[in-house]
Parts: C-alpha cells; sequence; structure tokens
C-alpha cells in the first residue's frame, strides 16, 4: 500500500480541520473599579473612551484583556487622571462614572448621560459625541489649530467635531478655533452658543427653527452671550 | 541507510549534472529581475519603489515565488522514463538523495537566491538612493522658497540596503516566514514525484482545490483561518488548546509533506 499519499492526505486533512475549526477565543474584559470620593474631573489620555454617566451603575473602567498590558489610573487632587498605554490596544475601553463628576479632559470620545445632568464641561481635542439630557453642557476643544493658518491653502487638517446625537439641553456652549458643530436633534437644544472660528462650520438635522442657534464671531462674544453661571449643585 | 562518502559521490554526480540547469535558472530570475527594475525605474519617481520597504517587499516576492518552482523542478527527471531510471538507479539510499533534495532546495537555493537578488539589487539601491538624495535635495530648495507643509514626508523614505532579517520584528515572526516557505517547498517537491506525468500543473491545481476547500470549509462552519495561517504574525488571544496545536500544525504540516516526499521517492525506486 503506498503511504506517500496518506502521509501528505493526514497533512492536508490536519490543516482542513484546524481551518474549520478555528474560532477566536472569546477574550475577557478586565474590569477595573474607581473610587470617585473627592474626585470632580477626569482626565483620559491615550484613547478615545466610552463614557458613561450614571450614579446607579458601578463607576468602573473596562477594556479588552487581550494583552499584558495594563491602564494607569492615578488621583491627582480632585482630578482622576487614566492612561491608556497603547491606543492600537485600548481601542474599546468603557468608563462608567458617576454624575458627581463635572468636568471630563478626553482626547475624543463617546459620552452618554443615562441620568438628567445639571452641568458638565468637556475637553475634547478629536472626535466628541453626547447622547444625554443635561441643563448646561459647556464643550471646549483642547486641539492647537494654530499652526494652520487660515491662508494655508494646502491645509488638509480637520477641525474638531463635536456631535449632540440625541438630549433635551438646556444651554450647550462650544469654544473651539476650528470646530464642526453637529446638532442631529438641533430642535431639543433651547440655546446654543458656538465660537467655531473662521473655518468651523455648523450641520443641523430636523432642525424646524433657528432662532436657538447663535454663532460667534470671538470667543470674547462667547464670554458675554453666556456670562457667569451661579454654580449649580451636584447631581444625585 | 546514510554513508558520508556515497553522499558526496551522490552530491558531486548531481551538481556534475544539473550545475547548468540551475544556473541557467538563476539567470532567468536575475533577468526578470533587471526587466522589473528597468520598468520601475523608467516611471515618474520610479525610485521610490526601491526604498528598503520596497527592495524587501521584492525579495520576498521573489522568494515565495521562484523557490516552489525551484522545489518543483528538481525532480523533473523524474516525468521522463528512462532518466528517472538512471536517477533512481544511482548507487546512493533513498534517503541519502532525499537528504540531498532537502539541502539543494531548503538551504543551497535560498543562500543562492539572495546572492542573485543582491546582484541586481545593490545598484537598484544605489541608483534610487542617489534619486532620492537628488529629488530630496530639489525639494529642499522648493521648501526654502515655497512653504508647504508636507516637507517632511518628501525626507522620510528609506532607500539604505535591504538584509532580509530586518523585516522580522522577533524570532516568532521569521519562524513564520521560515516554515510557510518550508511548507511549499515540500508540497512542490512531493507533488513532483507524486504526479508522473505534467506534476508542476497538477501540484498548481491540487493547491487551488486545497484553498477552494478551505474558503467553503471557512464559510461552512463560520470559523477565521487567519487565526491559523496568520498565527506567527498577529497578536489574538487564543485559548490554551489553540496556543499548543497552532504552532504544533504549523511544525507538522512541512514536516510531514518532506517525509510524504521521501515514501513517494522510495515508492517510485520500488516501481523501478
Amino acid at each position: 500500500m503506498k503511504s506517500a499519499p496518506l502521509v501528505a492526505g493526514s497533512a492536508l486533512g490536519l490543516l482542513l480541520l484546524a481551518l474549520a475549526t478555528a474560532n477566536p477565543f472569546a477574550p475577557l474584559r478586565k474590569v477595573v473599579p474607581l473610587d470617585f470620593t473627592g474626585i470632580d474631573t477626569v482626565e483620559f489620555h491615550g484613547a478615545e473612551p466610552q463614557i458613561q454617566i450614571s450614579s446607579s451603575q458601578a463607576a468602573q473602567v473596562s477594556y479588552m484583556d487581550n494583552v499584558d498590558r495594563t491602564l494607569d489610573v492615578r488621583r491627582s487632587g480632585s482630578r482622576l487622571v487614566i492612561t491608556a498605554p497603547s491606543r492600537e490596544y485600548f481601542f474599546d475601553v468603557q468608563l462608567n462614572v458617576p454624575a458627581s463628576v463635572r468636568m471630563l479632559d478626553v482626547q475624543g470620545a463617546r459620552i452618554v448621560a443615562k441620568e438628567r445632568l445639571q452641568s458638565m464641561q468637556v475637553s475634547s481635542s478629536k472626535e466628541l459625541t453626547w447622547d444625554g439630557d443635561i441643563a448646561r453642557l459647556d464643550l471646549r476643544d483642547t486641539a492647537d489649530h494654530s499652526k494652520h493658518t487660515v491662508d494655508d491653502d494646502d491645509c488638509s487638517c480637520d477641525g474638531t467635531s463635536f456631535t449632540l446625537s440625541d438630549g433635551h439641553i438646556d444651554e450647550l456652549v462650544v469654544r473651539s478655533s476650528h470646530g464642526h458643530l453637529r446638532l442631529n436633534e438641533s430642535d431639543k437644544i433651547d440655546a446654543v452658543y458656538a465660537w467655531l472660528g473662521e473655518k468651523g462650520n455648523v450641520s443641523l438635522e430636523k432642525a424646524r427653527r433657528f432662532d436657538n442657534i447663535h454663532l460667534l464671531h470671538t470667543e470674547a462674544q462667547l464670554q458675554d452671550a453666556t456670562g457667569p453661571k451661579p454654580p449649580t449643585n451636584p447631581g444625585p | 541507510m546514510f554513508e558520508l562518502r556515497r553522499f558526496t559521490h551522490l552530491a558531486r554526480a548531481h551538481w556534475a549534472e544539473s550545475w547548468r540547469k540551475y544556473a541557467w535558472f538563476l539567470a532567468a530570475g536575475v533577468l526578470l529581475h533587471v526587466v522589473i527594475s528597468i520598468m520601475c525605474f523608467a516611471r515618474e519617481r520610479g525610485f521610490t519603489s526601491f526604498d528598503t520597504q520596497g527592495q524587501t517587499g521584492l525579495y520576498f516576492t521573489g522568494l515565495f515565488v521562484l523557490t516552489p518552482i525551484f522545489a518543483g523542478r528538481y525532480f523533473l527527471p523524474m516525468t521522463n522514463r528512462a532518466s528517472a531510471l538512471l536517477a533512481l538507479m544511482r548507487p546512493a539510499s533513498v534517503f541519502e538523495k532525499w537528504l540531498l533534495a532537502a539541502l539543494t532546495v531548503g538551504v543551497l537555493y535560498p543562500l543562492a537566491y539572495t546572492l542573485a537578488f543582491y546582484l541586481v539589487n545593490v545598484p537598484d539601491q544605489w541608483l534610487a538612493s542617489d534619486q532620492a538624495k537628488h529629488h530630496a535635495l530639489k525639494f529642499g530648495l522648493d521648501f526654502a522658497n515655497h512653504h508647504v507643509r508636507n516637507a517632511y514626508d518628501a525626507f522620510k523614505p528609506d532607500y539604505s540596503l535591504m538584509t532580509p532579517w530586518a523585516m522580522f520584528d522577533n524570532l516568532r515572526a521569521a519562524a513564520g516566514i521560515l516554515l510557510l516557505l518550508c511548507s511549499l517547498q515540500g508540497i512542490a517537491v512531493f507533488g513532483s514525484l507524486y504526479f508522473r506525468t505534467v506534476p508542476f500543473i497538477k501540484t498548481v491545481l491540487c493547491c487551488l482545490l486545497l484553498l477552494l476547500v478551505s474558503v467553503l470549509l471557512a464559510t461552512v462552519f463560520s470559523s477565521r483561518p487567519d487565526l491559523v495561517l496568520g498565527y506567527w504574525g498577529h497578536h489574538q488571544r487564543l485559548s490554551s488548546l489553540q496556543e499548543i496545536l497552532y504552532p504544533a500544525l504549523w511544525l507538522v504540516f512541512p514536516g510531514l509533506f518532506w517525509l510524504a516526499s521521501f515514501q513517494a521517492l522510495k515508492e517510485r525506486e520500488i516501481a523501478a
């Protein structure tokens, strides 16, 4: 009996068996509980997390446990600073924060408020999406657009994008020297005050009125329009 | 089974008989490389094809295309009854004949290919590096006169001479490439011994059939063949069983094909 085709056939059989049964091992999520006692500001560096603001959920940060690297979490006064060592592996970070947090400083994020908030200031240097009810939302662009001048026709840089996907907002303030503001439910926002720079723009969806949108030419006008706000009580 | 003196005689006889054939094969490869180089340089900014990354791509493309062809041609005399008898009747054991084939195909040819590649690649790299420097200088002068934002990119590509091992970040990636090459060589040698007529075409057709069956199985079982095929390159999290099975399969697969080649050679000798 010829053994050569049997040996070759067994090699092929093994290969085909391995290919047919190659299913990814479901990666676990690593969960790090967070202590927000005395914390009112959260900084997140190195990745673009999905942030849920809710007092009913446990405060924690979770991510795919597919690499032997961990997030660096440390406190600095009333700030909680979270740093991802690599954007490549930390593309799916979920952060749950309580409603007592008043400021978020991120490099892009998708933020979902699960309950109605009083006020929140969000600073971002990259694309930011907000979804949720809030009395006053202050969005700030921290990207450095100054090196790209207005005369620079060759400029291919994109501005910072702020998307308000849903939620009732009493007052929305946006400040960016080169921002794109997208309001998917603009009628649900009572007043928008936005300074978006000379190259900035606004796009609206489902808009039936425009009197609630105030586009300002300078940052100083923004200060005048919104004015100092009385301090608000933190949420539950 | 193995006697060094007999093996040396076999190697000398084989070399005396086949060196012209091998030289022509390498010369054809060199000629092809020259033609590709001329075509690339004839394009506008053609020197960009010969940055270090381009040289590496050309080297490995040639290696993975030409090495299985060379391996499939090693036992080409077996397709002819008269020359097959002559080769099989040589005073050497099957193991010695198989070992000589494995050394020629697996060690000597890749070394000879590398030398032949550098024969054309060194002048290519010289020329490309020179043209790139000239281009960068011109670009620098333009940059001084007219501010453009992507100036950094113009100076970025690396035109140093490639080395085959430079592209591997670690031993794992190198092992993956070596085992893949070894598998292709094993399949080509086995095909050339097992199929008596038009072995090369039949081997290629079998490989295509294998590819189709793999795709079919992956579709039916909703599996991810890249987990197995790309085992050495990716950083996917695998189960502990997969972590043992996949590297074992990568080692066993070429081993079994080389063993099948040995068996096929033995069976051909018995049949003769």
